[in-house]
């Protein structure tokens, strides 16, 4: 079945690292690729926008753009049969209005990550305090903001709990969901799902090359080598990539903080032992 | 009716154009008005999300707003949606049916802006966002006249004739843009409801072809860094021209790839093409105009 492969996560889940290993797999080089051409377009961008849809975003008002969403989706997955695109976006629609074609869908790659890592993540990301990052994970109003004329559109994301739900719940969706943890502990065996998933009927040797080609060190390398393009702020995007450092990072107000706005959600995805304590 | 010169054309139109200057000819080369515009094209050659073309003919539409049906290198006729959306349709017809336009009348659409230094005409092509119009506002500040935003027509002659027309002296601004650039008066949405800000500078725009002498693609580099040029060599050029086209499905539709995959090849023989990598997030127009001027040698 043709369509979109999406890659789909809440921000600082690991959708970078999915994307080097699909872009390695796909490659099949005897040598790591670029970081800074990975595949997997960005679906947020007004470049992608105004290359499928024609028209320039920047001269359209935004019910515009959210009228030509649905249709955008369905060209790319007429344009792009094998089209891999990320998104940090909340896959719930607004007022009636879809936000994501299902039927122009192929399979979304959802990964999910323990929100108490996601918060030292983002703060380094964004160069924030981690209260900050707190306040991000649990406002439902959240969304990734730029300013009109920016490269990027504004994305809604929600809280963590309702993007994680609103992916991994949704009617009719095609989904593999992938935990981050899972990623870094099991990394054969998680990756090989999400290469069954996206449709790459590859070997297992192939499959651990990419692995291997994607590894975390491996990013970090070519980042101190190269730099890395999607780098918000003046320090490495690809930070530590172990899971865990909430324990020695996070003060106890701010995981209690974390736990009592996600705790079923956590549970559910193994991240709260079933007594409420943090895993 | 309005009656106009842009793009080296003498333009007859039921709208004004934004930034279109002087005045046309008892014989205007291209008429825009409105009338019957049709549901569908039939034996088409492309078609997609937006558009439906053949040979020497061009539908566009923007659902609730207008249809477009641009013929020959001669006419755009325009269908506004009953809803009436009027005041959208001069900024729309200045983008893709203008681009239909200038590819059937044997021209190169780029996506860039252009500016005239005196070492020649100079585009600045990008994504969206990536700051074409800042580096064009910034030199047009600085007394080099524009050339265009956003649309350059490029004609290609000969190997020693690749010019770039005059679009007009309109640039189209983003607040955060005009901080960059301390511009702080009150200037005109580019249409009712759109945050885009729309400048002119009739005092300060090129009126006649001007030879092409180099291109900067504009990318996103490092954050923390300053803004670096690395010249471009090879195939690769070729291929970044084409990519510029406005727009390649257009160009297939068309039946116009022959004609401009020769022009494109042409043009790059000719001119220097160069990346130019800007920190993201953080516009520096002063910085990028004095690394462009120092590259060019002007």
């Amino acid at each position: 079945m043709n369509g979109i492969t999406w890659l789909a996560s809440y921000p600082k889940s690991g959708n970078t690292w999915l994307r080097a290993f699909l872009t390695n797999l796909r490659a099949g080089a005897g040598s790591p690729a670029d970081i800074n051409a990975l595949h997997a377009v960005q679906f947020s961008t007004r470049e992608l926008f105004d290359r499928t849809c024609g028209w320039k975003s920047s001269e359209l008002l935004p019910e515009e753009i959210a009228g030509l969403r649905i249709p955008m989706q369905r060209a790319l997955a007429e344009q792009r049969p094998d089209a891999l695109i990320k998104t940090h976006e909340n896959f719930a629609g607004h007022a009636g209005r879809p936000r994501f074609a299902a039927e122009a869908t192929r399979v979304a790659l959802y990964v999910v990550r323990n929100p108490l890592d996601i918060a030292i993540s983002l703060s380094h990301h964004w160069n924030r305090g981690i209260d900050s990052a707190v306040a991000f994970l649990n406002n439902p109003s959240a969304r990734l903001i730029f300013p009109p004329g920016e490269p990027e559109f504004d994305q809604p994301l929600g809280d963590w709990s309702a993007h994680v739900r609103s992916w991994v719940e949704a009617p009719g969706l095609q989904i593999c969901v992938l935990r981050y943890e899972d990623l870094e502990a099991e990394p054969g065996a998680t990756f090989a799902r999400a290469a069954a998933a996206a449709g790459c009927d590859v070997s297992e040797d192939v499959i651990q090359r990419a692995v291997w080609h994607s590894r975390f060190e491996e990013l970090q390398r070519q980042e101190a080598a190269k730099g890395f393009g999607e780098r918000l702020v003046d320090r490495p995007f690809f930070r530590s990539g172990r899971s865990g450092g909430w324990r020695q990072a996070l003060a106890p107000a701010q995981i209690s903080a974390i736990v009592a706005a996600h705790g079923d959600l956590m549970r559910r995805f193994g991240y709260l032992r079933d007594d409420g304590a943090p895993l | 009716m309005f009656s106009f010169r842009l793009y080296d054309l003498a333009i007859e139109s039921e709208w004004p154009l934004p930034g279109a200057t002087g005045s046309g000819e008892a014989q205007a080369d291209v008429t825009i008005r409105r009338g019957v515009v049709p549901g569908r094209l039939e034996s088409v050659r492309g078609e997609g999300v937006y558009f439906q073309a053949r040979a020497r003919e061009l539908l566009l539409w923007l659902e609730g707003v207008a249809r477009f049906h641009v013929r020959d290198g001669r006419e755009i006729v325009v269908g506004p949606a009953d809803r009436g959306e009027g005041p959208a349709i001069p900024g729309l017809l200045g983008c893709l049916p203008m681009a239909g336009l200038l590819l059937q009348r044997d021209l190169l659409p780029m996506q860039a802006s252009a500016v005239l230094t005196p070492k020649g005409a100079v585009l600045f092509a990008g994504g969206a966002g990536e700051g074409k119009s800042t580096l064009a506002a910034e030199l047009v500040r600085r007394g080099y006249p524009l050339l265009a935003d956003d649309l350059a027509a490029v004609r290609v002659r000969t190997r020693d004739d690749v010019a770039v027309l005059p679009g007009g002296s309109a640039l189209r601004l983003w607040p955060h843009t005009l901080e960059a650039l301390s511009l702080r008066e009150d200037f005109p949405p580019i249409r009712p409801g759109s945050e885009k800000r729309l400048l002119e500078f009739p005092a300060s725009v090129a009126t006649a072809p001007a030879p092409l002498v180099a291109i900067y693609l504009i990318h996103r580099g490092e954050a923390g860094a300053g803004p670096a040029v690395r010249p471009v060599s090879g195939a690769e050029r070729l291929a970044a021209v084409l990519d510029l086209l406005y727009r390649p499905e257009l160009v297939r539709g068309l039946a116009a790839g022959e004609r401009v995959f020769a022009d494109a090849a042409t043009l790059v023989r000719q001119v220097r093409v160069s990346r130019l990598a800007l920190p993201p997030h953080a516009p520096a127009p002063r910085a990028t105009a004095d690394r462009v001027l120092e590259d060019l040698g002007a």
